[in-house]
């Protein structure tokens, strides 16, 4: 009971009020930073988003990941960390684990720095290899937007949360995740090592097949939208496809109803430039540890901070292309008018409004990281073959087909309700395989005897089909 | 929403600019902080603990150089749907044959390398 009411405590006050106080925050320091001079609203949003929301909401993952794959493998996770001076009751205080994140990094920080011998010889690639990786991931938040645009203050400035909004929005996401490639494996050649090479390449190699479908996966949104802004996009989908009353209240049209196809072959892409687990090989710590392995303390952090920023930045852009960005699914309008306009409550305290749709931004984004962590867990690694089979062999022809049937959908209904159609029909039928064909797979596998099952194929059918019927999904049972 | 078509520069710049600031003064904090204690086992090449053999300059598969000139193939395929999908309701259905053409050889492209085993891992 008691904990029940600590995790609703959480998801409820403590994270919403987070997010809502950092929008709140973010409008501020925009406002204060465009008194300054012309375009400052966008330096002062690199401080409060880049630098404090994305940073801080990076580093709670790294301990977030471990604990949900503690909550998941039936393990309690990190909770030793503590402070060593003071009172007692400092010295006893765990706080669930978060004194890990400073231990980390002030362990990474305070650790020798050495090059191993056969790096010395490419010195200035080895020390370039992390800058490179690290710093395309830190700027690719530069056109997600994460809040709308209001009027603010005395001199009515226009603030809107995004640090700069460019004509190429999604083209300068494409232009710079792209550079992360040569972080990877100019660390792998330089390194040295065979087991590094290895990874270098087969991390440049993975990155490069799944940068195709990267590509692919955004083009039907492109043609849907007329745009390639993101600011524009998630304005895009605050109109409704199908109102089902009189009132606000329908069926908004997100990226994900319109694109579902676009949305899995993206976010799958994605995750595999992220180089997390199923996609993970280059790194395959149980066989050749990857391309970082020759490197120690604060410059093997860059790597992997970079890898938990990317899982945000990825989550931030899926969220302002398919999940509606920081609108309400319906009902904006209403509630804008019911609070907002002349003579009621909150008329002239527009950053109330503009910090509350931040918060739902933010908390959306949360929602895709902990989908990401959830995936992470889940999937055991794939072969490298399979890595290239998926790349090549399905994603590329998937995103083909999908640019060609969204362009007709499109010409011939340009309201984008047949669109819509077929996106939700193809969504039911991705939840429908996702939960009916578990079970389904995995008879017919026991069946063949391909698995290497064949002895226990009863026992095995059985226990596979529970899950499947039970919770339909891939999360695991809570109680 | 922008009436100066420089205005999202300054920021982006900034941005950059601190990012790549950002990324040398961390790997340079690392080496100033950190003690210094080279040895000489220390400083040989790692290979999870077993003597380290050969050396990295080997030759490794080619698939890796075909998978690169296909991604210069396809990548450049996607870059030419983007402003033809930013453009794609004003051109119609013209457009959308013409670019139907251009994909539909490099799709003959993709059959060719297809058969021809080029995608495939597993030998």
């Amino acid at each position: 009971m008691k904990r029940i009411l600590m995790v609703l405590f959480w998801m409820v006050l403590v994270i919403p009020g987070a997010f809502f106080g950092i929008s709140a925050a973010a409008y501020w320091v925009a406002y204060f930073f465009e008194g300054l001079f012309r375009g400052g609203a966008g330096v002062g949003n690199i401080l409060v988003l880049v630098l404090a929301a994305v940073m801080i909401v990076a580093t709670l993952l790294t301990l977030a990941e471990r604990k949900w794959s503690a909550a998941m493998q039936d393990r309690v996770g990190p909770n030793r960390a503590h402070i060593e001076a003071g009172p007692t009751f400092i010295q006893k205080m765990r706080l669930g684990g978060l004194l890990h994140i400073p231990a980390d990094v002030l362990k990474m920080l305070w650790k020798e720095d050495f090059m191993p011998a056969g790096a010395r010889s490419n010195r200035f690639l080895f020390n370039l290899a992390p800058m490179l990786a690290f710093a395309p991931v830190f700027v690719l938040f530069c056109v997600v937007p994460a809040g709308p645009m209001i009027t603010l203050g005395e001199q009515a400035r226009k603030i809107a949360l995004i640090v700069s909004n460019p004509d190429f929005g999604l083209l300068y996401v494409f232009a710079i995740a792209s550079l992360a490639v040569y972080g990877t494996s100019l660390a792998g050649w330089s390194s040295n090592n065979k087991f590094a090479l290895l990874g270098g390449v087969r991390a440049s190699s993975q990155m490069i097949s799944y940068e195709v479908a990267l590509g692919l996966g955004l083009v039907g949104m492109m043609m849907t939208f007329s745009t390639v802004r993101l600011f524009d996009m998630t304005e895009a989908q605050t109109q409704y496809l199908w109102k089902f009353t009189d009132g606000d209240f329908g069926l908004p049209a997100w990226g994900i109803f319109l694109q579902p196809v676009g949305f899995l072959l993206f976010f799958a892409a994605a995750f595999a430039e992220t180089k997390r687990a199923p996609f993970d090989v280059p790194e395959g710590e149980s066989e050749i540890i990857g391309y970082f392995v020759e490197y120690s303390g604060m410059r093997f952090g860059l790597f992997m901070i970079s890898e938990f920023v990317e899982v945000v930045v990825l989550a931030a852009i899926c969220t302002a292309i398919f999940f509606g960005g920081w609108h309400l699914p319906f009902g904006e309008k209403a509630l804008y008018a019911e609070l907002f306009t002349q003579g009621k409550v909150f008329y002239g305290h527009q950053w109330i409004w503009g910090a509350f749709l931040g918060s739902i931004f933010w908390l959306k984004v949360l929602a895709l990281c902990w989908v990401q962590l959830l995936i992470r867990w889940t999937f055991p690694r794939f072969r490298y073959d399979q890595i290239q089979t998926l790349g090549w062999k399905m994603l590329l022809p998937a995103g083909l087909v999908n640019v060609f049937v969204t362009g007709a959908l499109v010409l011939w209904d340009p309201s984008l309700r047949w669109l819509a159609v077929l996106g939700i029909a193809v969504l039911v039928a991705i939840v429908a395989l996702a939960t009916l064909g578990t079970g389904g797979e995995e008879a017919a596998h026991a069946h063949d005897g391909h698995g290497g099952h064949g002895a226990d194929a009863h026992g095995h059918d059985a226990h596979a089909s529970v899950p499947a019927h039970v919770s339909g999904a891939i999360a695991p049972s809570t109680h | 929403m922008n009436p100066d078509p420089l205005a999202p520069y300054l920021p982006m710049a900034v941005l950059l600019l601190l990012g790549g600031v950002l990324a040398v003064v961390i790997s340079f904090l690392a080496s100033f902080l950190g003690p210094k204690k080279p040895t000489l086992q220390k400083a040989t090449t790692f290979e999870a603990g077993s003597e380290s053999s050969g050396h990295a300059r080997q030759r490794f598969a080619v698939k890796f150089y075909v998978v690169a000139l296909l991604f210069i193939v396809f990548d450049v395929e996607a870059v030419f749907l983007y402003p033809w999908a930013v453009k794609f309701r004003d051109l119609g259905w013209f457009g959308y044959g013409e670019m139907a053409v251009f994909a539909a050889t490099l799709v003959v492209g993709l059959a060719y390398v297809w058969k021809k085993g080029a995608l495939d891992w597993e030998t």
